[in-house]
C-alpha cells in the first residue's frame, strides 16, 4: 500500500524532529489508522530512545594510562612545578607590596560582612579549606559589584592597575589550585592559596572604597 | 588476586573540585601529572566512544590511547571555546575514523554473529538491563558506515551536519547510513 510506503520512509525523519509538518500531519493520520505502521513506529521510537540511554561510560580491560604516558614525550616530566608555585608566591609578594604603599581610604560604600579580609584568620581555626574558598569567592563576587558599579568615578589608569593586579593574582592562584591538586593536604600551599584570597579581597576591598577620579 | 577494572579504577584519585580549565592549562604548559588527571576524568567517556565506533574492545583500547597522546600533542590548540570534554571527544572521532581497521574490521560480520562480539565491562553495571547489553552487542554487529553514523547520531547525539564534517560522507550517505543501521538493529533486537 502507498500510504505504507510513505509513511515508513518518513518515519526516521519524524522520530529525529526533521519532518515537515504537513508530512508529519499526514505520518500521523496514517498511524492512527494502521497498527502495522503504529507498530513499527513504536519499534523505532523504542530503539531510539534506548541508543539514547546507553551509558555514556564504559570502562576498559586495563589502566591505558601507563601506555599513554610512555608516548608523551619531549616535555618536562617534573612532578612538581615548582617554579610555577614560587612565581605564584612572587606575584603575590609583589601585588601585597603594592598594597602596602597605598594609603586606606576611610570612606566610601559600606561592604557586605563577609567581606570582611580578616576571614582568613578566622576560618584557618575552623572550617576546610573549601569552605573558606567558597567564602572568599562570594566576597569577591560581592567587592566586584561594587568595583563594577564605581567604575565610572576612577580614572581609566587607576582601573588599569586594578585589573592588572587582579590578573596577576588570579594566575596565582589558579597556580597554586594546580599543585593543590596534585598534592591535597600540603600545608604550606594552603597557606599560600589563602594569601592570594586575601590579598585579593584587599584589593578589591581598597578598590571598592577609594575616592573618586584617584 | 585479579582486580576487576571497577576496583583499579577506584583506586585512582581525582582531585575534586578542580575544573579542566586549570587542569588545561598546566598540561598546556607540560604537567604530565595534570594531563593525568585529565584522562582519568574523560577516559571513560572516550573509551565508550572508540569502542562503539569501532566494535572491537582491543582495538578501542588503542585507540583510546591513541586519542589521548594526539590530544596531548595538540593541546596547544585548545583555545577552550568549547569544553574540553566537547574537543576531546572530536579528537576521538577524527583518531578512529581515521584508522584504517575502524571500517574494515567488521565491516563483514552479520547480525547473526552476536555472540562472538565481547562482552562490554559498563561503568556502573548493576544499572545496565540485558536489553541494553543486547543493543550494545548488536551495535558492534553493524556494519561499519552504519555502525559510526548510528553511534555517533543515536547515542552521541550529533546531527547529520556534524557526521558530515566529521567523516566527509554526504549529509544523505549519513541518513541513509543510519537508516540501514536502525532497520537492522530492529530486526536482531525483535
Amino acid at each position: 500500500m502507498k500510504q505504507c510506503k510513505d509513511s515508513r520512509r518518513w518515519m526516521n525523519d519524524a522520530v529525529d524532529g526533521d519532518l515537515r509538518p504537513d508530512l508529519t500531519e499526514r505520518l500521523e493520520a496514517h498511524l492512527d489508522s494502521c497498527p502495522e505502521c503504529r507498530r513499527h513506529m513504536d519499534d523505532l521510537r523504542s530503539l531510539v530512545t534506548a541508543a539514547a540511554g546507553l551509558s555514556s561510560e564504559l570502562v576498559p580491560s586495563r589502566d591505558l594510562w601507563p601506555g599513554i604516558e610512555g608516548r608523551l614525550t619531549g616535555v618536562p616530566s617534573s612532578r612538581w612545578p615548582v617554579r610555577s608555585v614560587v612565581l605564584a608566591v612572587a606575584a603575590l609578594v609583589v601585588v601585597g607590596f603594592g598594597l602596602s604603599l597605598l594609603r586606606a581610604p576611610t570612606t566610601g560604600p559600606q561592604l557586605a560582612p563577609s567581606a570582611d579580609p580578616g576571614i582568613v584568620q578566622a576560618h584557618n581555626r575552623t572550617a576546610t579549606l573549601d569552605d573558606v574558598r567558597l567564602e572568599y569567592r562570594q566576597a569577591r563576587d560581592e567587592l566586584m559589584e561594587v568595583v563594577q558599579a564605581r567604575s565610572g568615578e576612577v580614572s581609566p589608569e587607576t582601573l588599569q592597575v586594578i585589573e592588572n593586579n587582579l590578573a596577576l593574582i588570579d594566575r596565582a592562584i589558579d597556580e597554586i589550585e594546580m599543585v593543590l591538586a596534585a598534592s591535597p593536604g600540603e600545608g604550606r600551599l594552603d597557606r599560600h592559596l589563602l594569601l592570594a584570597y586575601n590579598r585579593q579581597i584587599e584589593l578589591l576591598r581598597w578598590a571598592a572604597r577609594m575616592p573618586s577620579r584617584i | 588476586m585479579v582486580e576487576s577494572p571497577e576496583m583499579r579504577d577506584a583506586q585512582v584519585q581525582v582531585p575534586a573540585g578542580v575544573d579542566d580549565r586549570l587542569l588545561v592549562k598546566r598540561a598546556q604548559r607540560g604537567d604530565t601529572r595534570a594531563f593525568e588527571v585529565l584522562y582519568r576524568t574523560h577516559s571513560k567517556r572516550v573509551y565508550a566512544l572508540c569502542r562503539r565506533l569501532c566494535g572491537d574492545m582491543t582495538l578501542a583500547e588503542d585507540l583510546c590511547q591513541e586519542t589521548f597522546v594526539r590530544a596531548w600533542t595538540g593541546l596547544a590548540s585548545f583555545r577552550g571555546k568549547a569544553a574540553f570534554g566537547t574537543w576531546l571527544h572530536r579528537v576521538a572521532v577524527n583518531a578512529v575514523l581515521g584508522h584504517r581497521r575502524w571500517s574494515d574490521s567488521r565491516e563483514d560480520l552479520r547480525a547473526e554473529d552476536l555472540s562472538t562480539v565481547e562482552p562490554y565491562s559498563a561503568a556502573k553495571s548493576e544499572t545496565r538491563s540485558s536489553h541494553g547489553l543486547d543493543l550494545e552487542r548488536a551495535i558492534a554487529g553493524l556494519p561499519g558506515g552504519a555502525r559510526a553514523v548510528f553511534v555517533l547520531h543515536d547515542v552521541e547525539g550529533y546531527r547529520h551536519r556534524e557526521i558530515s564534517e566529521m567523516t566527509g560522507m554526504a549529509v544523505g550517505t549519513s541518513k541513509a547510513h543510519l537508516h540501514r543501521a536502525r532497520r537492522l538493529l530492529r530486526e536482531v533486537l525483535r
